[in-house]
Order: C-alpha cells, then sequence, then structure tokens
C-alpha cells in the first residue's frame, strides 16, 4: 500500500501555509477563534445597542451612556468562536484497490492531513475519525498544536480493509461544527447520505469529498475480470464491449450521489486521485467556505 | 517385457488423447482485477472455451502426459521376461534318442530352460548340465511324473511356462499310467520334431561276423545274405565286445554279442523266442553273465528266462546272448535257425530307428487352456514405482498450479 512519505506531508503542509478555511455557517461555540460567531456578545468591536431587559448580565450595560440619558442600554457585538471539525475517513477496502493501486486510499490520507493542517492553522479543533473493518478508529477534536502530527502518525499506521459502515459513526455527535467526510461513496452511500442530512438539519456543515480513481474513470484493461474487493462474489466481465456500459452506469452514480448531496444541504466535492494533494485541498476550502463552486 | 492388465495400457492411451485433447481446449480464464467500481460493469460471460490449432499450456500438457503415461504403465503392471523372469521351457528328453538327436533338442535351450531327461529314471537338471546319455528303455510316465512334481515351482519362478518333448514315443515307452499322469498336468506339450540323421558306415543289409575259425553262426549268417538288416548287423563271437563294434552299435548297426562257448554235457532241446521266430535247437544255458540294470529281454527260453537282451548304444543297440551251440552238428544252418537269426538282427531295428507319432492325448492340455496360467502368480515389481512416480508427479502439479494462481 502506497504510503506518502514525510516529505511529502512537509510539501503539502508548506504549500497550504496561508490557506484560510473559513467557516460557511457561524458556529455556535463559545470558544474564541477565528469565525464569526452565531451568538452575540460582548465583544469590543460594538455593532448595536439594545435597551436593557431583565435577566441581561449588569456588566453588559453602557454606563456612560446611561449616565448621559438615563437609558439602560446593553453594547452588543458578534462574537468569534472556533469552529471543531472532524474528518470521517472511509478506511473501507475499495479505497486501498483499484485498477491504479491504492491511489484513493493515498490521496484521502493527504486530504485528511492537508485539512487538518488548515483547520488547525485557524485555532479550530480537529478531530478524525477512521472506518476501518476492525472498528473505527478516534481522534477526537483538539487544538493542540500536535494534532496534526498525530494524525499523521494515525493515518500512516492503518490498513484498509473489508467493508465498514460510516454512517452510524457520526451518530451522537456533539459539539462538531464542521463533517468532512471523505469516500468512494461505494459502501453505505445511502445511510451516509441520510445521516449526513441530518447532520446539516442540526446546523452543521457537511463537506463531503467524493475520491474517484481516475483508473475507474477511464477503464483501459481488456479481458480481464474485475472483482469487487469488498465482495469477492462481485465478479463482473472486464471487455471492451463493457466499457461504454460502465462509463455510463458510473457516471449516472456520480451524478446521483452529487444531486443527493447538494439537495441535503452540504457541500460535495469530486476529487480525482491524480489532482495534487495541495490544489484538492484549496478547492475543497472554497467550496466548504462558498467561494467555490461544489464540483 | 510383458503386461499383467494390458487393458490398462488402452485406457492410458484413451487418457493421453483426453489430455492432448483438454489442452487444445482453450478456456480463456481472463486475469482477475480488483476494481472497486466494479459494481458498475453488465454481467456477462467470465470464461471462454475455444478450440486451439496447437496445444496450450505445453509444460502443464507434458507433465500432466506424464502423470497419465505413468498410472497407466503402474496399472498394467509390466513384467520383465529377460533374465530374471524368462519364459522357461522345460524339455522331456528321451536319453534313448540318439546323440545327435538330443543334442539338436538342447542346442535350442537357454541357460534357464529346464530338462528333464527320462528312460526308467526322471531327474531334473539345468540345461547345460543335461548330459545325453543313452540308456533304455524310456519311460514317458516318469518323466511326467517329474514334470507333475516341479511344475508349480517352475511356473512361480517363470513368466510363461512352455512344456516340450523330444521322444521317439516308442510303443513300449508308454505304460498304462502315462495317460492318467499326463491328464493330471494341465499345460500343452510341444512335440518336437526328431529328425534320425542317416549315416552308418557299414554296408546296408550286411552281416558282419567276427569270430575265429570256423564259426557256426558265421556260415548261417552267410547264409542268410545281405539286405536282412536294413542298417547292418555285426556278429561279435569274441569273449568282448570291441570298439569296432560299440562304434557300428553307435551309428546304427546292430552288434549281437554271442559269444562263443561250446556246449558242455549232454544238449538239451531248447526253444528261443525273438520277436515272432522260435529256434529250437540242442542249445545250451550258459547262466554265467547277468543283465546289466539298463538291458531289457528281446529273446526268451521256453520258460520265460531272458536268453537275449538288448541296451541301446547311439543309434544301434547290443545285443548280448546266452546261448552255447553244441560242439557238433548242422542245427545253425537249418531253416528255423536262419529264420531266427534274421528275426534277431533286426530287433534293434525295430526298437531304435523309429519314431512314432506322439498320441493325440500327450500333447493337449486335458480341459482345454490352463486352469491356472502362469502369469497369473506373478507379480510386477516395477508397478508400485510407477503409480508412485505418478502420484509424486500429480503432486508436483498441484503445487505448482496453486503456487500459479496464488
Amino acid at each position: 500500500m502506497a504510503v506518502p512519505a514525510l516529505h511529502e506531508y512537509g510539501a503539502l503542509l508548506d504549500a497550504l501555509r496561508g490557506v484560510r478555511w473559513m467557516a460557511r455557517l457561524r458556529p455556535r461555540t463559545t470558544t474564541v477563534g477565528a469565525h464569526i460567531a452565531r451568538r452575540i456578545g460582548p465583544n469590543v468591536e460594538v455593532t448595536e445597542y439594545r435597551p436593557y431587559r431583565q435577566g441581561d448580565d449588569p456588566r453588559r450595560l453602557d454606563w456612560k451612556l446611561l449616565a448621559r440619558t438615563d437609558r439602560a442600554y446593553v453594547r452588543l457585538a458578534p462574537d468569534i468562536a472556533t469552529s471543531p471539525t472532524l474528518i470521517l475517513l472511509d478506511g473501507s477496502a475499495s479505497m486501498g484497490a483499484g485498477l491504479g493501486g491504492a491511489t484513493k486510499w493515498r490521496q484521502a490520507r493527504m486530504l485528511c492531513v492537508g485539512l487538518a493542517a488548515v483547520g488547525r492553522g485557524a485555532g479550530d479543533p480537529v478531530g478524525l475519525l477512521i472506518a476501518l473493518g476492525t472498528g473505527a478508529r478516534r481522534l477526537a477534536p483538539r487544538a493542540r498544536g500536535d494534532v496534526v502530527r498525530e494524525m499523521i502518525r494515525v493515518v500512516d499506521d492503518l490498513t484498509v480493509d473489508a467493508a465498514p459502515q460510516l454512517a452510524p459513526l457520526l451518530e451522537g455527535m456533539r459539539g462538531v461544527e464542521r463533517v468532512v467526510i471523505i469516500s468512494d461513496l461505494l459502501g453505505d452511500a445511502d445511510a451516509l447520505l441520510g445521516r449526513g442530512a441530518s447532520l446539516v438539519a442540526r446546523g452543521a456543515e457537511v463537506i463531503v469529498v467524493h475520491l474517484v480513481s481516475r483508473a475507474e474513470l477511464s477503464l483501459g484493461v481488456e479481458r480481464a475480470v474485475a472483482v469487487d474487493p469488498e465482495d469477492a462474489t462481485l465478479r463482473r466481465p472486464l471487455a471492451r464491449t463493457a466499457h461504454r456500459a460502465y462509463d455510463a452506469s458510473f457516471g449516472e452514480f456520480r451524478t446521483a450521489m452529487r444531486s443527493r448531496w447538494l439537495a441535503t444541504g452540504a457541500r460535495y466535492v469530486e476529487i480525482t486521485d491524480d489532482q495534487p494533494p495541495a490544489d484538492a485541498v484549496r478547492t475543497l476550502v472554497r467550496a466548504a467556505a462558498g467561494t467555490g463552486a461544489s464540483a | 517385457m510383458t503386461w499383467l492388465a494390458p487393458w490398462a495400457l488402452a485406457a492410458g492411451g484413451l487418457g493421453l488423447l483426453g489430455v492432448v485433447a483438454a489442452h487444445l481446449l482453450s478456456r480463456q480464464r481472463p486475469r482477475a482485477l480488483s476494481l472497486a467500481t466494479a459494481r458498475f460493469l453488465p454481467t456477462g460471460m467470465l470464461e471462454a472455451t475455444t478450440l486451439q490449432p496447437i496445444p496450450i499450456d505445453r509444460w502443464w500438457m507434458l507433465l500432466r502426459l506424464c502423470i497419465v503415461a505413468l498410472l497407466a504403465l503402474g496399472v498394467a503392471q509390466p513384467v520383465r521376461t529377460g533374465s530374471s523372469v524368462p519364459t522357461r521351457t522345460v524339455l522331456l528328453l528321451d536319453r534313448t534318442l540318439p546323440l545327435d538327436a538330443q543334442r539338436a533338442a538342447l542346442a535350442a535351450l537357454t541357460p534357464t530352460d529346464v530338462v528333464i531327461p527320462y528312460d526308467t529314471l526322471a531327474v531334473l537338471q539345468t540345461a547345460p548340465a543335461a548330459t545325453p546319455v543313452n540308456a533304455a528303455p524310456a519311460l514317458l510316465s516318469t518323466a511326467l511324473s517329474r514334470l507333475l512334481r516341479v511344475r508349480d515351482s517352475l511356473a512361480r519362478r517363470s513368466g510363461t511356462m512352455r512344456i516340450a518333448i523330444a521322444s521317439r514315443f516308442a510303443p513300449r515307452s508308454i505304460d498304462p499310467a502315462t495317460p492318467v499322469i499326463r491328464a493330471l498336468i494341465p499345460d500343452s506339450i510341444t512335440v518336437l520334431p526328431v529328425a534320425l540323421a542317416p549315416g552308418a558306415p557299414l554296408a546296408r543289409g550286411a552281416i558282419v561276423v567276427r569270430a575265429v575259425g570256423d564259426d557256426p553262426i558265421a556260415a548261417t549268417a552267410h547264409l542268410l545274405g545281405d539286405s536282412v538288416a536294413p542298417l547292418g548287423a555285426v556278429v561279435q563271437r569274441g569273449a568282448s565286445l570291441t570298439a569296432d563294434d560299440s562304434l557300428a552299435a553307435r551309428n546304427g548297426a546292430t552288434v549281437v554279442w554271442w559269444p562263443a562257448r561250446v556246449l558242455a554235457g549232454d544238449p538239451i532241446l531248447q526253444a528261443i523266442t525273438v520277436g515272432s521266430r522260435t529256434w529250437i535247437a540242442p542249445l545250451g544255458r550258459d547262466g554265467s553273465r547277468s543283465a546289466a540294470p539298463l538291458e531289457r529281454a528281446v529273446g526268451w527260453w521256453a520258460d520265460g528266462a531272458p536268453a537275449v537282451t538288448m541296451h541301446s548304444l547311439g543309434r544301434g543297440c547290443v545285443l548280448s546272448l546266452d546261448v552255447s551251440l553244441p560242439a557238433a552238428g548242422d542245427q545253425t544252418l537249418s531253416l528255423g535257425a536262419q529264420a531266427w537269426l534274421a528275426a534277431l538282427v533286426t530287433v534293434c531295428d525295430r526298437e531304435v530307428s523309429g519314431v512314432a507319432p506322439a498320441p493325440a492325448w500327450l500333447t493337449a492340455p486335458p480341459g482345454g487352456e490352463p486352469a491356472v496360467p502362469a502369469a497369473a502368480s506373478m507379480t510386477s515389481g516395477t508397478a508400485p514405482w510407477l503409480v508412485a512416480a505418478a502420484l509424486v508427479l500429480a503432486l508436483v502439479e498441484l503445487v505448482l498450479r496453486r503456487r500459479r494462481t496464488a
């Protein structure tokens, strides 16, 4: 299995220096961060005044205004907060197999590290959730300085296998404002879609990274039998005559995935395994922030 | 080389053809590739079978051909019929045959063959040790009895066993027990042709009398003239036989050893019968000479006592008479004496020179084919090794195929 060398991670992190990943939705957290929070708080930059109501914090009263006008007003200003981010990484066998080798899994790890670095650069807690056949591997969202290094260590030690379910891992999540799903969507796509829609409805920001191998987009092999890595009984002839039907079917699947995820309010980005990781991360950041088109 | 189960060779041939035919059928089994999006491919046939002009996977085919061939050879159970397990000939040799006839019968034998020379006593000898010795008479029943005793042990040590006989089949050599003993032997018996070579040094029909002085028998022989004895005759009136007499007998002549003794005392009228002739004359019985073990009587006194004995020697025979003649008289010149002497010198011709046809019950097996063929009790020592080699190759093929597909 292809493991990115450490210098490749370094090059990626260097290339992503200065990239800002702004939250598209205002976070509801109270931790001071880089994103404009949904909550209005006692910030130094006053945006408006509101008459004091019973129950308001007396410390937020504008005492000078009260002294001049004998009217009790409180100062209001938008708060800034962090946006806790969770990256859900698909560790199924289909991510590690393919005509071009384990390039999808390699790209997934690069994206994971790159997004974590960008999020950590904004002071956001970043967590990792990896679905594996042997069970899930979790790294709770943290804002420590070594969280990216720890992620690199974790993803490099993993081996993809089996066909784990992704949707159950998204249940019961609290305090996460952004969820990035990196997957080829060949597993429990429908269940994952439903769970993602639920998260969007709860106000979370969901970014779906649909990883596609370039070899899967254009089959070039003839006279072979294609075997599903997650289901050995699924064997199909890989003949030239089947390419057209394959292209149509696979294209229809990707189109359906895109439209269905967009319909939920999530961000959907299709990334190929031959795309430079830094460019792919920038594309993802732009699409997530709403400044770039969802592919 | 012979096969205990030759049908396995035919089955093996079919198996070889099947292997070649299977390798002519190209079963295209494409390589398997892991493709995560395999589910989007349309379903279809994963394998296709086509007929190729030349065999595919020729090394595999060669290996499988070796397996099938070794297995077929092993099941066929080859048995070597060379020096270790020979096709053995058992020759029943009539020792009364002339030396050259015996040598001719022995010439075709190999060192592994077995000879049962027989006369009145049959012994088992290997072929090189069989020394042809003339003796008389030859009883076929003794040879068959001996063969019956050794037949099973010989069959166990032989690939196939062939029984042959070289004999003159003289009527007196077949006693009433012979057919009974023959019926106990299940094999067929091949009769070897016996050629009696001509070539008597004596003139045909001449009677040579070796006597001293005026011998009455010499006069009688003179009266008989020539052509009485077909192969010639010698009448030795001396006290012992000479080397010339033995040579004449071996060349087919009838040697009559009749010592010239004079009847002592008063002559008594006696009768001696030889064949169908009886000579009645005043004769004397000497009685001093005892018959040798291999001699048999061919002439008798009136009371049944043997008067003339015979033993075979070469192609001829030697007749010994124990009869003394009166000192004076012309009894030997009578017609009866002449006819008796003529019958005497032809006894050996009747007994020795003829080769009778073999009786039909002797050659054919009593119950058709042998009940227990000699090969049925054999085992092939090579067969287990061949089968083991085939199994080892099959194991190698299995391991290689698994390693290839892994």
